[in-house]
């Protein structure tokens, strides 16, 4: 900016400076109006308004002292609740922070007995036989089989409980049975197990 | 009158006649400022009615000035003149029948300097928005630099940038000598 402009821009503030003063009157109707729609609205903020003024410009209490008085009174509200509480609850606090003691239990000595007959361990000469089922299945010699198809000429009903005694010839029909392969016999078919002929069943004598 | 300190202290004590006080005190100034920029009564007494409700629900809330009551009602003023400012510029680009030009503002029935009428067309016809408030509020009101950015909510530097080219327009636009002459 040179020096022409800023002193013709100083001359542009004197000028404007110099209009300050204008005289702008509010007129006085719409000043009326706008004071007393002013003064309804001020009337309208409520009896709290009112009462902290009065309080406020009548210098009775001030508006902090309240807040202070208000925070010290909730203080003390709380702590009076709070002593209550614990007196109420006093004793499972004093359980909650003291603990009972566990009362120890001594070991009583049972003085040495010399056994008598009457407590005296009677010895069997025979085992007992023991209750608990054994793991390992013993070995039947018998096996029950259901079958609906019954051999014929039997006078039991179908589905009866058929009791088959393996024999060592191997009845014809022992099911369930594997034979034990003789020497010089022929392989059994699975295809024609119960439809087998005398000369692959029947064994070598 | 009290002044602003005690005035604004009776105001954080909700006291009622304080706040008539401060009606009084910058309901005519308010006015003054809307008119220079709205060129209408009727408008500027809506500022000044807006401005003063909206105070009282600052001060039935709780809020309100704390450290500057004239730069607080100033910007209250501000932003209400800038939203009314900016409404009626959406209207008036809706229909160019609305606008009016600065020679036929109501202003002229206020002012009868012919002077301060060609000063304040000026402004309105060539300033922006912000240089507006800036001159008017600076040399015009008579507000500090540091309370005008406080009412614009700009930083002070930016507020004396913002004069500088207001001003510096309105040398351009105006003549200066002609006006000493008539002054």
């Amino acid at each position: 900016m040179s020096e022409h402009e800023s002193v013709n821009d100083q001359e542009v503030i004197a000028l404007l400076e110099s209009q300050k003063d204008t005289h702008i009157t509010y007129p006085q109707e719409l000043f009326e109006k706008r004071r007393h729609a002013f003064l309804h609205g001020v009337a309208a903020l409520g009896v709290t308004l009112i009462a902290w003024s009065l309080l406020g410009s009548k210098g009775v209490i001030k508006i902090s002292e309240l807040t202070q008085l208000g925070i010290k009174i909730l203080l003390t509200v709380a702590a009076v609740e709070v002593l209550a509480v614990s007196y109420v609850y006093r004793d499972k606090i004093r359980d909650f922070l003291i603990p009972p003691t566990p009362v120890a239990v001594s070991p009583q000595l049972q003085p040495y007995q010399q056994p008598t007959a009457s407590n005296a361990v009677k010895a069997s000469p025979y085992p007992t036989p023991s209750l608990a089922p054994s793991l390992t299945p013993e070995p039947s010699s018998t096996a029950v089989v259901l079958s609906t198809r019954f051999a014929p000429g039997a006078s039991q009903p179908a589905g009866a409980a058929v009791q088959v005694t393996p024999t060592e010839d191997g009845p014809p029909y022992s099911y369930g049975l594997t034979k034990t392969p003789k020497p010089g016999g022929g392989q059994d078919n699975d295809n024609n197990q119960g439809n087998s002929t005398d000369s692959e069943t029947k064994p070598d004598k | 009158m009290r002044d602003d300190f005690v005035l604004l202290q009776a105001l954080q004590n909700r006291d009622k006649r304080a706040l008539v006080e401060v009606f009084d005190k910058y309901a005519p100034a308010v006015f003054r400022y809307a008119f220079r920029l709205c060129g209408s009564a009727t408008e500027a007494d809506d500022v000044v009615g807006d401005v003063f409700m909206q105070l009282l629900e600052q001060i039935k809330n709780g809020r309100g000035p704390r450290d500057n009551l004239r730069a607080y009602i100033y910007q209250m003023a501000y932003h209400r003149i800038v939203d009314k400012s900016r409404r009626e510029k959406h209207l008036a680009e809706l229909d160019d029948n609305i606008r009016q030009t600065p020679s036929d503002t109501p202003a002229s029935r206020y002012e009868r300097t012919a002077v301060y009428e060609i000063i304040l067309a000026a402004i309105q016809a060539y300033l922006t928005e912000d240089q507006q408030h800036v001159v008017l509020l600076r040399f015009f009101e008579g507000l500090s630099v540091h309370d005008t950015a406080t009412i614009l909510e700009k930083d002070d530097n930016n507020i004396k940038v913002i004069q500088s080219r207001g001003v510096a327009k309105l040398r351009q636009v105006l003549d200066i000598e002609l006006m000493k002459e008539i002054l």
